[in-house]
């Protein structure tokens, strides 16, 4: 299978879920989940790093980033139920070849949500498949 | 306006001799064969031939103290390996290999002369030379695998009026 955008979503899905079954997963960005944990993972980046292309422009490699945020709000311990998700985000990410390049939280306006963020990259050949 | 050109679009063909050591003036591949890649499709950087060039120191004895040196020219050109930086991968590799082992079929002292096209030339950069097959390419980490092919060069003609590429399919 290729490094489609679902096939990589759905592997965080499956990841996610595995910790957490109630948790809500998507790839449309909200500023503000309406259900809890929420992970939000989608592709906000891709480009063809200017060594990679060929006399010909052929365009076969691409630089891909990703960012996940969670959002939790569980009373006394919406920190550590964000970073449990947060770590399955980034095993599955992690078996994907994709590097962590940035976590930190993110503060909001409600309080009682715990917000995580972290963005990962990789470089993807069109040739490649996803590890099985 | 000068006429500056990008490098994209640069085409690189090959073609073998026919009698060893006359540069073919037809036969110009950008491939090895059908299923195979264009060579422009997966070099991504070529080196050039040096200008640089073999002094010989002829000052005379009778040169005054603080005169200047004076020089006369002598051979010019690279080591005698052309290289190019390649994406490296499955069907670059056999896409090289291919045209390694095409050259290697040759007899009685035949090789191969390449073309470098320019965008827009009506010359194109000649010269005669051995491809070497593709070696252990370079790695790093979250990168792309990158690595060098390289041609032995045993004569080079220079910019001559370009021969375009057949068509292979």
């Amino acid at each position: 299978m290729k490094y489609t955008n679902n096939a990589i979503y759905t592997k965080v899905y499956n990841a996610v879920k595995a910790v957490e079954s109630n948790v809500f997963v998507t790839q449309t960005y909200t500023p503000k989940p309406s259900t809890f944990p929420t992970v939000f993972i989608r592709e906000i980046g891709r480009f063809t790093p200017q060594p990679t292309a060929s006399f010909s422009n052929a365009q076969d490699i691409s630089e891909r980033t990703w960012e996940a945020q969670i959002f939790s709000n569980v009373s006394g311990g919406a920190k550590e139920q964000a970073y449990r998700l947060m770590d399955a985000v980034k095993d599955a990410m992690r078996g994907l070849y994709f590097l962590e390049t940035f976590e930190s939280p993110l503060d909001q306006t409600d309080k009682s949500i715990y917000c995580l963020v972290a963005r990962f990259r990789r470089i993807i050949g069109s040739g490649e498949d996803i590890p099985s | 306006m000068a006429g500056e050109i990008a490098a994209l679009g640069v085409k690189f063909l090959y073609a073998p001799e026919s009698t060893a050591g006359v540069r073919p003036t037809t036969g110009y591949a950008e491939k090895a064969a059908a299923g195979t890649l264009n060579l422009a499709d997966f070099i991504v950087e070529a080196s050039g031939f040096s200008a640089d060039i073999e002094t010989a120191d002829v000052t005379p004895m009778s040169t005054p103290q603080y005169g200047r040196h004076r020089f006369i020219p002598l051979l010019y050109g690279n080591d005698g390996n052309i290289s190019f930086n390649c994406n490296v991968n499955k069907m670059s590799r056999e896409s090289w290999n291919a045209i390694c082992s095409e050259h290697a079929a040759l007899t009685d002292g035949k090789s191969f002369w390449w073309e470098v096209i320019l965008p827009g030339e009506s010359d194109g950069y000649f010269f005669r030379g051995e491809p070497i097959p593709m070696q252990m390419p370079d790695l790093t980490t979250a990168n792309a695998v990158q690595g060098t092919v390289s041609i032995v060069e045993s004569d080079n003609v220079g910019f001559q009026t370009k021969v375009d590429p057949i068509i292979s399919g």
